[in-house]
């Protein structure tokens, strides 16, 4: 398996947003920095999700996509990262490693993780 | 060696002369042969691996002063790295437009694999601009565990 990066898009066995359905396999993107990764440590990823209209809310970020899938990010449907949708993935869970989302997309995602980890209230003492 | 700013100035300069020696009858091609805008495209490419290098040995760049730093500079150097790549890219095309009329270009295979370097290397600034901007691993997992509470909390 090629390695995981900051960027790198995992596939894993992830239960549907709401956790009423059973696991199935869907892409996710990786946000942990390469530090944590190397460390063993859990993977904080985003869903990569194919249900959306277009064009999708501001918190969903469109992925490259090809249907013979793309050189780059591996994907042959088009997808949307879904920031609303976080979750933490022991390495040990990624079955797949399929490509790499662009640097440019991985900015604009990170941008916004940003804003909203910046809004939060502070946690009470 | 020459600061992020002076290069930054001195890709300007490169820019406004290949601009005006594509200008049909510009006396700037008195002064410029075509060989000498590819040496200095692929000089401007080496001279920004080079400053890359710097930063990523010493954690910035050259000349510097303390009020551009880590994001900041980077950021800085990316855009000067596009400029680098944009008039490399109009001089190549330039070149491939002589080797189509049979011409023989001296220094254009240079160029191309030095673009080719500077490719990756913008590709690595990026990435590293990325670092450098992202939240900390903690705020991240506290984003994850604040949208996505325990499963037992889906049990109650």
């Amino acid at each position: 398996m090629k390695p995981i990066q900051r960027g790198t898009i995992i596939w894993a066995a992830i239960a549907d947003k709401e956790r009423r359905s059973e696991s199935k396999e869907r892409p996710a993107l990786v946000v942990s920095s390469n530090e944590r990764i190397a460390a063993g440590d859990d993977l904080a990823v985003l869903v990569i999700s194919t249900k959306f209209a277009y064009p999708p809310p501001p918190h969903w970020f469109l992925v490259p996509s090809d249907p013979s899938g793309h050189p780059v990010t591996g994907l042959d449907q088009p997808s949307v990262v879904k920031t609303d949708w976080p979750e933490r993935i022991p390495q040990s869970q990624v079955l797949q490693v399929r490509g790499r989302a662009p640097a440019a997309l991985v900015k604009q995602v990170i941008n916004y993780l940003k804003q909203q980890i910046a809004k939060r209230p502070p946690k009470p003492q | 060696m020459l600061t992020l700013r002076e290069f930054d100035l001195r890709c300007r300069g490169s820019e406004d002369v290949v601009e005006e020696w594509r200008l049909p009858q510009s006396e700037i091609r008195e002064l410029w042969r075509f060989e000498d805008l590819l040496s200095m495209a692929t000089d401007a490419i080496s001279t920004a691996i080079v400053i890359y290098g710097q930063f990523c040995r010493e954690g910035s760049f050259p000349g510097m002063d303390s009020q551009l730093k880590g994001e900041a500079a980077i950021s800085y150097f990316i855009a000067v790295a596009r400029k680098v790549s944009v008039t490399a890219d109009a001089v190549e095309r330039m070149a491939a437009e002589r080797q189509a009329d049979a011409t023989v270009v001296r220094g254009v295979e240079e160029l191309r694999s030095s673009m080719a370097r500077l490719r990756d290397t913008l590709a690595a600034a990026e990435w590293r601009e990325i670092d450098l901007i992202a939240p900390s691993d903690d705020e991240l997992h506290q984003y994850v565990n604040d949208a996505r509470p325990p499963l037992d909390y889906y049990a109650e």
